[in-house]
């Protein structure tokens, strides 16, 4: 009986294939999946390295991995889903026996936040599809994307122009660690400031040109609220990430002088209701970077309403500048800004967003530069999560 | 310019997988009538079947089926033209219905061709088998022609190949049991044979395609995102799997009888052993008196067992000893002799995968959008063996530290203790690869509840591993009490 015994082996040995993939496909099988570096700026390129590891004779028919992250983080292009919030991504391998696969996707940052890789399902068959095999991956990716920088130069014009004279103040002892150079004495001034080798050279009594230099110390304070009396979060979410992005380029600012920086934001990374953030003041890359990660961090939206915020902590800025980024601008603010300006302390807004009050000439005010048929903000993220 | 053309003609000659696919749904049509011209001949023609009959069967339902391929392949394209807007409707429709209304025209007259009819036997030859036959091919045509249109993926499933591997083993069921009923029967059963091993092959790279497709399918995956490779890969294993069974099936009997063989000559071999060891006891025993037969109650317990040994003990003893000395050769170069086979599978293995990549039109569209790299790579003999884990429980690693505890030789103390700081650290999942070094894994420790323990453990391991100096008794009490301590202070969480 030939036939029947065919018969036999064929259903034993489709059985088996099933059985044997179905007990095998997962063992001594590692998935790894991690981004080539844990921080990048909005707009960056970095890359998803999944790595498959089979180390058995067994060879896989095929092996899929089920990626599911944030919709910020672009990658796969037509071979990724987005819904909602989140960008699911299959991916397809072959393994063969004891061969390790590694994958490098190549992922664009759209927005700043800190994103992790949701979940990995493996997914894997027998030669047939009689048995899918399902696993999650235990996978710790995660990238912090810090808020892109902008040129604030040709982003932001003067509500004034800068028309008219302003008063300069001028300290009234230079400061002796700053020379300028070399000029010819004049009465009056000190002789312990003689520069002894140049008189010698010109035969003339020459004397160490100091500066005046203040101590600059900046707070950058973040409004996230979009709109006057917003509650939670914010109505145009992509007007708040270009007060974040304008924030970023200030505290990036400070590094060229190493300028003392705080930053003070009227909501907090835990999105606590009430909880506002304000950091210590310090200089450097290291500390720049610090305040860029808790920026990265934040919630799109407001815990506190920003009029409410400079009431309670305006008055604990003891810095000589306070640069308040902000999408709105009213009354209450300039009033902060005129009481800190009889405290020695200046006050600049940025504001982004289009006038609609009218601009005080008292208050130092830098206004989005909005050319003619370019968005406000930047959507470019936006259009491409799409 | 001439090597462009060339390049271009033989990518155009290159076949499509899908097109292959797509013929061989529409091929497992007529086998799987095939059971029916087999019953009807079975039952109508007095239960003689052969060869013959199974030529003219499927010669039949395979000109049936191509003719209504045909035919169905110009109503699919007549049907997909009807939606442009300038194309008459009326010529698809007629199409459509002639498809099913000519089929009589070409099975009856194979069916009077193949299977005349007989008037010498009255009613019966008119009847006998020519009807169930005409009937068959009928059917055939029919489902051909329902094959030819979508993908191969609608035409064919799992359950249909299921369905028709049944459709051979009723009939065969039935057959075999009208043999066992009537004796004057003559039943070749050996083209039946064949044409189920030939739907099965067929079936099973079908559906082993399928499988990956209705993946893609189910849950909504773009088809192009999969790499064309892992179709032929797949076709691979398939067909690796099917050539093992049939390879089994063809040599089955003669490696039964092999290994029959080999486990009676074992068995031999094992009586041969005893009646030597027996023999050689009565030897001592005995003095001169001979052979074991005449020997205590053993030795007549083993006379019957040593009775081939006595014919010709030399010759059997040097079978044995050759025997023995064959296995243990084998076995001691077991591994080379597998590297050797198993490079020479791998070889051939490969050269067949290229030669399907070669044949197909293969799409790999992740990587050639560049959407990723990918980079496969075989694994080391390190690499084959997965990295030490942590603990997974507290009792796990109580577990180790007291058999570690045990441990009295200094070298192997320090060794393992260290494999054990090694194993807290991995629990506190920092990245300690084996080929780090003791100032590697230093650096992954640092600022971590390990970082004290490695700086007072490193020293003292890399004197024991590489200088051969072992540490004095005060050295080793205070490694052992770290790391102890170490192990037992490092938080283990529970893993879902």
């Amino acid at each position: 009986m030939p036939i029947l015994v065919i018969v036999f082996l064929m259903a034993v040995m489709l059985y088996a294939q099933g059985l044997l993939f179905q007990k095998k496909s997962f063992e001594h099988f590692e998935y790894r999946c991690n981004f080539s570096r844990p921080e990048a700026f909005e707009g960056d390129e970095v890359e998803l390295v999944e790595q498959v590891f089979n180390r058995k004779w067994l060879p896989l028919p095929w092996f899929k991995t089920e990626i599911t992250t944030s919709k910020w983080l672009d990658f796969a292009g037509s071979q990724s889903v987005v819904t909602y919030n989140s960008r699911f991504v299959p991916s397809f391998f072959l393994m063969k026996s004891f061969q390790k696969v590694t994958r490098r996707w190549k992922v664009k940052c759209l927005k700043r936040g800190i994103f992790d890789i949701e979940r990995v399902i493996l997914v894997s068959t027998d030669l047939l599809g009689q048995k899918t095999m399902t696993q999650n991956a235990d996978v710790k990716a995660q990238i912090a994307v810090l808020p892109q920088t902008i040129d604030l130069d040709s982003s932001f014009v003067s509500a004034r122009y800068l028309q008219g004279d302003h008063p300069v103040k001028n300290q009234l002892i230079p400061d002796p660690f700053y020379v300028s150079g070399v000029r010819e004495y004049r009465p009056g001034d000190p002789m312990k400031n003689i520069h002894w080798n140049a008189t010698a050279k010109l035969s003339r009594i020459m004397i160490r040109n100091m500066e005046y230099t203040t101590r600059q110390n900046i707070t950058v304070v973040l409004n996230l609220q979009s709109r006057p009396f917003e509650q939670g979060e914010a109505i145009d979410a992509p007007q708040m990430e270009h007060c974040i992005r304008v924030a970023a380029t200030l505290l990036e600012r400070t590094l060229e002088e190493s300028t003392p920086v705080s930053l003070g934001i009227n909501s907090n990374i835990n999105n606590i209701d009430k909880e506002t953030t304000e950091t210590n003041q310090n200089f450097g890359r290291e500390h720049v970077l610090s305040l860029m990660r808790l920026m990265a961090a934040l919630p799109q939206g407001s815990t506190q309403d920003f009029l409410v915020y400079l009431r309670e902590k305006g008055e604990s800025f003891s810095t000589t500048d306070i640069q308040i980024v902000t999408a709105y601008l009213n009354e209450e603010m300039f009033d902060f800004a005129r009481r800190c300006a009889m405290d020695d302390k200046r006050v600049t807004f940025f504001y982004v967003g289009i006038p609609t009050i009218e601009l005080p000439d008292d208050c130092e005010i830098y206004v989005l530069r909005q050319p003619r048929g370019q968005s406000l903000v930047d959507t470019e993220g936006e259009e491409a999560a799409r | 310019m001439s090597a462009n053309i060339s390049g271009a003609e033989k990518k155009r000659s290159k076949l499509s997988l899908f097109t292959i696919l797509k013929a061989m749904t529409v091929i497992e049509v007529p086998l799987m009538m095939l059971p029916g011209i087999f019953v009807s001949v079975a039952v109508f023609g007095k239960l003689h079947f052969g060869w013959a009959h199974f030529g003219r069967g499927i010669l039949a339902l395979f000109i049936v089926a191509l003719f209504a391929s045909v035919l169905g392949y110009l109503a699919v394209r007549y049907d997909v033209r009807s939606k442009e807007p300038d194309f008459s409707k009326g010529k698809a429709m007629i199409l459509k219905v002639s498809c099913y209304a000519v089929s009589p025209l070409v099975s009856l007259p194979l069916v009077l061709l193949l299977w005349p009819i007989r008037t010498d036997v009255g009613l019966y030859g008119y009847l006998a088998p020519w009807i169930p036959a005409f009937l068959t091919l009928e059917v055939c045509w029919v489902f051909t022609v329902q094959a030819i249109p979508g993908s191969y993926t609608a035409s064919y499933s799992t359950q249909d190949f299921i369905r028709c591997s049944m459709l051979y083993l009723v009939p065969i069921a039935v057959i075999e049991l009208l043999r066992a009923l009537v004796p004057d029967t003559s039943y070749n059963v050996v083209p039946m044979a064949l044409a189920f091993s030939l739907y099965t092959i067929i079936g099973a790279i079908v559906v082993n395609q399928q499988n990956i497709d209705l993946m893609m399918e189910r849950r909504r995956h773009d088809k192009s995102s999969l790499p064309g490779k892992i179709r032929v890969y797949n076709l691979l294993l398939i067909c690796g799997l099917l050539v093992l069974v049939f390879s089994g099936l063809l040599v089955g009997e003669q490696l039964g009888t092999v290994l029959v063989w080999v486990l009676k000559r074992l068995g031999l071999s094992l009586v041969y052993l005893i009646a030597f060891i027996f023999w050689l006891m009565s030897l001592g025993q005995n003095g001169d008196s001979g052979g074991g037969a005449g020997g205590g109650g053993g030795g007549d317990d083993f006379s019957g067992l040593a009775q081939g040994a006595k014919e010709n003990p030399f010759w059997n003893i040097l079978l044995v000893v050759i025997f023995a000395f064959v296995v243990y050769m084998l076995f001691i170069h077991r591994r080379r002799i597998w590297e050797a086979f198993s490079g020479w599978f791998i070889k051939i293995a490969t050269k067949l995968y290229h030669f399907f990549l070669d044949c197909f039109k293969i799409q790999e569209l992740g990587s050639a959008e560049g959407y990723y790299t990918e980079e496969a790579e075989d694994l080391t003999r390190e690499e084959r063996f997965a990295p030490i884990n942590g603990f997974k429980n507290k009792r796990e690693m109580k577990r180790a530290l007291k058999q570690w505890q045990k441990t009295s030789d200094p070298e192997k103390r320090v060794r393992d203790g260290y494999r054990l700081l090694m194993m807290a650290s991995r629990t506190q999942e920092k990245n300690i690869l084996n080929s780090d070094t003791t100032g590697e894994i230093l650096e992954k420790n640092r600022q971590s509840s390990l970082e004290t323990a490695f700086m007072q453990a490193n020293p003292i391991y890399d004197r024991v591993r590489y200088d051969d100096t072992l540490p004095d008794a005060a050295e080793l009490s205070g490694f052992a009490a770290k790391v102890e301590e170490s192990c037992l202070a490092v938080d283990i969480k529970k893993k879902k």
